[in-house]
């Protein structure tokens, strides 16, 4: 299954009345979870992609599908963790026009602390890390547009 | 002062009170942030200093005169990319009790509350807190201008100036938290399409023509809004054109 058909399948998914989806054939198991009270998956590693709804069974393929797409070519970013968007909209790094940032790059975050802000419709979002660590790469320019689950800080939980 | 909400359920059981502050959502998010207040907490201001329309606009406020707070809500049951529904509920919650006084009030697209005539009467600015699980807590700012008498301003106005007398804001404070304790139910029980339907039909210029400059000047009507809560204007060539917030401008 390719990571396009994936995405595919979880909008479909998140776009309908279910709460949970379960697939299993010969090649793979994937199970899609909608958010609830219940903590889905914690991102473990950059490879593994899930912030969000989307708990992947342990299956190879399911796993390693989206990281060619997320992963940047050139250096080795594999020990670094991302901070993802969890939503459409607009990115800050600032709480006001005229503030400092939230983080930077060199910066220690921890988890639970608010990182940037996504506008989407005029309503304010503050987004909190899941993990801590080190910033070690901002990946998208102050007020630009971010997607779903894109990829917005590379941290060095060892750092 | 140490007054409770009677005529709730769990909106405004604990309200804190402040004869001054800059901003009421900035104070009720540190608040969350310090464990402080819960869903259904209230924080407000006799007066604001520093109150914020979108980021950076500032809301001017005579003091003593208007109405601005902050609830404190954990729609855990909204996935983020449905939180447009948290405005619309408390949209409709604010121009229902307006509208319960005063005849003309509409919903200006996203989250402005006016007038048709007279202009602007108040806002609403929603900031959430987002962890890996969703929607950790959202905080509902609303102000609304009451006796404060608005000459000067262009297409801006007042509850006062609207109905030629001054209100007990404590009053209107409590239909209005109460109103918005129903909308929230609502919402809560999954009522989005009707919550929706009725957002659109009280959306200020719905269905009118009228000019609007996305990059250029042009006649439209606003027909609806699209599932993320993007305005749609139709165009006179008959073309449907979705928007973000700043993306298209009245004129």
């Amino acid at each position: 299954m390719k990571a396009k058909e994936i995405q595919d399948l979880i909008d479909f998914i998140s776009n309908s009345g279910l709460a949970e989806v379960k697939i299993e054939t010969e090649e793979f198991k994937l199970s899609i979870k909608k958010y609830s009270e219940a903590p889905a998956v914690k991102v473990e590693t950059v490879a593994v992609p899930a912030t969000a709804p989307v708990a992947a069974a342990p299956s190879p393929v399911v796993a390693a599908a989206p990281a060619p797409s997320s992963a940047p070519a050139k250096e080795d970013t594999s020990k670094y963790l991302e901070i993802k968007s969890p939503m459409i909209g607009t990115f800050y790094r600032t709480p006001n026009p005229d503030s400092d940032p939230f983080v930077s790059v060199g910066d220690t975050v921890t988890a639970g602390q608010t990182v940037c802000i996504i506008e989407a419709m005029k309503l304010f979002n503050e987004i909190e890390s899941e993990v801590s660590g080190k910033i070690v790469k901002i990946l998208v320019d102050n007020a630009s547009p971010v997607e779903y689950d894109q990829p917005l800080f590379l941290v060095d939980p060892a750092g | 002062m140490h007054k409770i909400l009677a005529n709730t359920v769990f909106l405004g059981k604990d309200i804190h009170f402040l004869t001054e502050c800059h901003s009421t959502n900035d104070l009720a998010l540190e608040k969350i942030r310090n464990r402080e207040v819960a869903e259904g907490s209230i924080v407000i201001a006799d007066s604001q200093t520093k109150g914020r329309g979108q980021r950076g606009n500032r809301w001017w406020s005579e003091p003593n005169k208007n109405l601005t707070f902050s609830l404190v809500l954990q729609p855990f049951f909204l996935d983020p990319s449905e939180q447009f529904e948290l405005n619309i509920a408390v949209s409709l919650a604010v121009s229902e009790t307006l509208s319960d006084y005063v005849k003309g009030i509409k919903l200006k697209w996203p989250n402005d509350i006016l007038h048709e005539e007279k202009g602007k009467i108040g806002g609403i600015l929603i900031e959430n807190i987002l962890n890996h699980k969703g929607i950790e807590y959202s905080v509902v700012g609303i102000g609304l201008n009451i006796n404060q008498s608005i000459s000067e301003i262009p297409f801006a106005t007042s509850f006062f100036n609207l109905t030629a007398k001054e209100w007990d804001r404590w009053e209107i404070f409590k239909l209005l938290i109460s109103k918005m304790e129903k909308y929230y139910i609502l919402l809560k029980k999954g009522e989005k399409n009707q919550l929706r339907r009725r957002y659109v039909e009280n959306l200020y210029r719905i269905n009118e023509i009228a000019e609007y400059d996305d990059g250029e000047v042009f006649e439209g009507e606003i027909t609806g809004i699209e599932q993320s809560g993007k305005l749609i204007i139709k165009k006179s060539d008959g073309s449907l054109n979705y928007y973000g917030f700043k993306e298209v401008k009245y004129l």
